[in-house]
């Protein structure tokens, strides 16, 4: 069994060398290179990225109006364990990682890569995955065991008329277990039946001790947050046009897209509690309630994160989603207002809001122009399966669990519907 | 229930698809001399049919692309104004993908509104009951023309229209969203909010849509409101709306070779063929819903649009997922529950106002439709919607349902009607699943049946705002 890890290095830049870092960042995935086999980091051959990004915070003022100097992030979402990944990171792309942290604060060439990524690690606040328990290479032979078995059942319905849901199921399942390069199959990649009964078990824990804290925090908070609330200026986004343009250039080339959102955390150590306190929330909900591919009912993300930096000065949000930045930002307005309110209500030049969760995010077109106005170029990204959704993903996963053991009529019907 | 939507300010074509005047042309014009369209424009501006009104003998409707008001003399603040994908274009090079607009369809190879195009800055819509008062009118509207230069003159044809067919040989026009205060009323949960078609009011998040202003020192008019945000810019935007037009053309012999390939087992024949075709666009050629006949075609349901799909075709046994009607507008089975659905998909709806052009060959026999002696002329649709948001509205539909490979869980299918694969998945064709048991269909490789090869987005603006545009000095 796989679990998911999401990597956040985050370092200062060498001063003066901003430019220079996004040239090389820039090489990656520029022509005659690609981003999946440059010489530089050919992500590709990476077998433990899902997803991989770097991003320039460029240099900014807090709201203090003190000056943060700009720095680089590397993030990952990998297949756990986090020491097998850096070491495969190090091995493979190790030089022309030394390349781009060169230009960084604290590293040197020939500095210890390994030593580096681990003292430069940052933990997020809240993370979640919509393909629990699947590593990329799982993935990517589901996929193919998939089309394979597509493929074999359009053969079969065109040579054989009579078949019916049993015989066809019967037929595959044959098929299948004949051809030797699908072993893999019988492997237990699943959670094992013990390590359900931990799952549980911490999860019932989880609901006994938070539950009450929350319902306690929330009854103290809520009047101070209302004040708070009534006291906030109202918002000023403004897009910059070129900035914009950049963002949508990069936008809706393969099944995927990426948004890295950046932005200041509401001022007082109130609101940076309150901001924890709900990703902390949101994280165990992540982890024990939306973790079979959905988000609230968001069908479309691949992995989510919020990391807070800078002191509690800045919070970033990584995400990987399927589809059009529009579909997306529907999505969160139409069906996850309320949670999205709650963490970003923390942060500067959000729609207004009542009560820490109402509204803010549910005043569609200033939420969106917000989000917009607060979200950074990704300078490089990388997708180990451009052309899977996460609805695929599970799918295909489903239907590889429906190659062995018996089943009832009913669910070899509902397997069958999933081709 | 009184409206307080002010139709006599609005333009006619938002409010009416105009059946009763079936000859119609679409005048594409580029502005030489800004004083004297300026002028050209205010007499236009007192032809401009109304919301009101139901004419019966002639209607004139005027729309323009953001190159043409700010040609016009439009102020830059106030230009800053217009939604985003407006101010860009429909031919931005970032929206070929979200559009589809590669391959066959590259903006590069379009006859109009493209790169290699000359710039489209007014579009004269002009309606007529009869065939011969549009081509004496036309030649009157045309000599009239002043400071104006017409680029391109689009037809749409008679012979579809009459009888409300699109190319491939389906009716058209049936489903078309139920709009708060208009006088056709409906089922409450599917009335949608006039702000979703109209600027100036309340749209489906209960807020006004972002509408484009003038600021108060650029306006020397009374005819602008003032913009109901507490400052001092007047709204031009009341009651007017994003236009979206694009010019699709149809291969309808390929079309019908196509269906007749896939289903020719040992021999042709035209009912699997149809039904091929019917499954992939969700209705019958009479118009009747696959969800209510799934077998057969049954003129009775020819107009039928009181149907669902969540419990009526859950799996898509009926109609297929990737249907172009299902994908088109999913109604309540997009989640996460019926109810919610169907609320949501209020956010996702465009008023269609298009019209077919080209010579019909009815017929749904390829070899007939390869003797036929029009075959070679071009024909298709001319695609016209409204809409307050572009981008959650039409760029959503085409975007998120139409061109997505991925849609309701499907790993490889456009849509075989509308839909191009090649922005994100990177395929000339894609697959057509047809949801059956034991085992869905699946056919491969089906290619694109249409391209678009012109279009561009325009703002119609209210009645007094055409009359401000002349008014600019
Ligand atoms: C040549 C291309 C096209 C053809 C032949 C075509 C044909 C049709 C037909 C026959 C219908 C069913 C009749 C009806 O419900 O009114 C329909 C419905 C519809 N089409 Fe298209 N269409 C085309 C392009 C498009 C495009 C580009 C869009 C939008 C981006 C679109 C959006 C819709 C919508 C929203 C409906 C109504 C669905 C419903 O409410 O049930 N169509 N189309």
């Amino acid at each position: 069994m796989v679990t998911h890890g999401a990597l956040t290095v985050y370092a200062k830049i060498k001063p003066g060398m901003v430019e220079q870092l996004r040239l090389k960042l820039y090489e990656i995935h520029t022509p005659p290179n690609d981003i999946e086999t440059n010489p530089i980091v050919p992500f590709k051959s990476i077998t433990t990225i899902h997803f991989a990004r770097f991003v320039i915070l460029e240099e900014a003022k807090d709201l203090k109006g003190n000056t943060i100097s700009p720095s680089l992030v590397l993030s990952t979402n990998y297949d756990k364990p986090l020491n097998k990944h850096i070491e495969e990171l190090a091995q493979i792309a190790g030089a022309g990682l030394e390349e781009i942290f060169n230009y960084c604060v604290g590293f040197e060439r020939g500095d210890d890569l390994a030593a580096f990524i681990k003292k430069h690690k940052m933990s997020c606040a809240a993370f979640y995955k919509g393909t629990p328990y699947r590593s990329v290479p799982r993935i990517l032979r589901e996929a193919e065991l998939r089309e394979d078995i597509a493929n074999y059942i359009d053969k079969q319905v065109k040579s054989d008329k009579s078949f019916n849901a049993h015989t066809l199921r019967n037929k595959i399942v044959e098929y299948v277990n004949s051809e030797k390069r699908y072993a893999w199959i019988c492997n237990k990649e699943n959670p094992t039946f013990l390590w359900k009964v931990w799952f549980l078990i911490s999860k019932i824990f989880c609901v006994l001790t938070i539950t009450p804290v929350a319902v306690l925090a929330a009854i103290c908070g809520i009047i101070p947050i209302r004040i708070k609330e009534r006291q906030d200026s109202s918002e000023k986004n403004v897009l910059e046009e070129e900035k914009i343009l950049k963002l949508v250039n990069e936008e809706d080339k393969i099944v995927q897209n990426q948004l890295t959102h950046l932005v200041d955390i509401k001022p007082g150590w109130f609101r940076l509690i309150t901001l924890k306190f709900v990703l902390f929330i949101i994280n165990l909900l992540a982890i024990y309630k939306f973790n079979k591919g959905e988000l609230g009912s968001i069908p479309s993300i691949h992995f989510a994160r919020w990391v807070i930096i800078d002191n509690g000065r800045r919070l970033l949000f990584f995400s990987n989603f399927d589809g059009s930045w529009e579909n997306y930002l529907g999505d969160f307005v139409d069906i996850a207002a309320v949670g999205l309110t709650g963490v970003w209500s923390n942060t500067v030049d959000f729609p207004k809001t009542k009560f820490l969760i109402f509204e803010g995010a549910t005043d569609e077109q200033k939420f969106k122009t917000w989000t917009r106005a607060h979200q950074i170029p990704t300078q490089v990204w990388y997708s180990a399966y451009k052309l899977l959704s996460v609805q695929n993903i599970n799918n295909n996963s489903a239907i590889r669990e429906g190659l062995t053991g018996a089943m009832s009529d009913k669910e070899i019907k509902d397997w069958l519907k999933r081709f | 229930m009184v409206s307080n939507i002010e139709f006599k300010d609005i333009q006619g074509l938002i409010v009416r698809g105009y059946n009763e005047l079936p000859a119609s042309c679409f005048l594409l014009l580029n502005i030489t001399d800004v004083v004297k369209a300026r002028q050209w424009l205010r007499i236009i501006s007192e032809e401009i049919t109304d919301g009101i009104s139901k004419p019966t003998q002639k209607a004139v409707q005027v729309a323009f692309t953001y190159a043409g008001i700010k040609k016009l003399g439009m102020g830059e603040s106030s230009l800053r104004s217009f939604a985003r994908e407006f101010k860009e274009g429909m031919t931005a090079d970032h929206r070929k993908r979200v559009l589809g607009d590669l391959g066959e369809s590259n903006i590069a190879k379009w006859q109009w509104g493209g790169p290699a195009n000359e710039e489209v800055h007014i579009m004269l819509m002009l309606y007529y009951s009869l065939e011969k008062s549009l081509e004496d009118d036309c030649a009157i509207q045309v000599s009239k023309f002043n400071g104006v230069q017409l680029i391109k003159r689009l037809d749409s044809n008679l012979s579809t229209l009459q009888k409300r067919k699109e190319h491939f040989g389906f009716l058209d026009g049936i489903s078309q969203p139920l709009i708060k205060g208009f006088s056709k009323q409906g089922d409450p949960r599917f009335m949608v909010e006039p702000g979703e078609f109209i600027l100036g009011y309340g749209n489906e998040y209960h807020k006004l849509p972002d509408s484009p202003w003038v600021s108060g020192a650029e306006n020397q008019s009374d005819l602008l409101p003032l913009l109901q945000d507490g400052g001092n810019n007047y709204d031009f935007g009341k009651n007017g709306s994003y236009m979206v037009f694009r010019q699709i053309s149809q291969d309808v012999l390929k079309f019908w070779k196509f269906m007749d390939d896939a289903t020719n087992e040992g021999g042709s024949d035209e009912e699997k063929r149809v039904k091929l075709a019917s499954k992939m666009m969700g209705r019958w050629p009479s118009g009747a819903p696959l969800v209510k006949c799934p077998e057969r075609d049954d003129p009775a349901f020819a107009e039928d649009n009181s149907f669902e799909f969540y419990h009526a075709d859950r799996d898509g046994l009926k109609c297929p997922f990737g249907s172009h009607v299902r994908r088109s507008n999913p109604r309540n089975s997009k989640g996460p529950t019926p109810e919610e659905s169907d609320l949501i998909n209020k956010r996702h709806k465009i008023l269609r106002r298009g019209r077919p052009y080209g010579t019909y060959i009815e017929s749904f026999d390829p070899v007939e439709i390869a003797a036929h002696s029009d075959l070679l002329k071009d024909r298709g649709l001319h695609f016209i919607c409204f809409n307050t948001s572009i981008s959650r509205q039409f760029e959503f539909i085409q975007d998120t349902w139409i061109n997505n490979s991925k849609f309701q869980g499907l790993y490889n299918d456009p849509d075989p009607i509308s839909g191009n694969p090649l922005g994100r998945c990177k395929s000339e064709t894609g697959s057509f699943t047809i949801q059956a048991e034991p085992v869905r269909e699946r056919i491969k490789d089906v290619p694109a049946f249409t391209k678009v090869i012109g279009g561009a987005y325009f703002f119609m603006p209210g009645i007094n705002a055409v009359k401000y545009l002349a008014s600019i000095r």
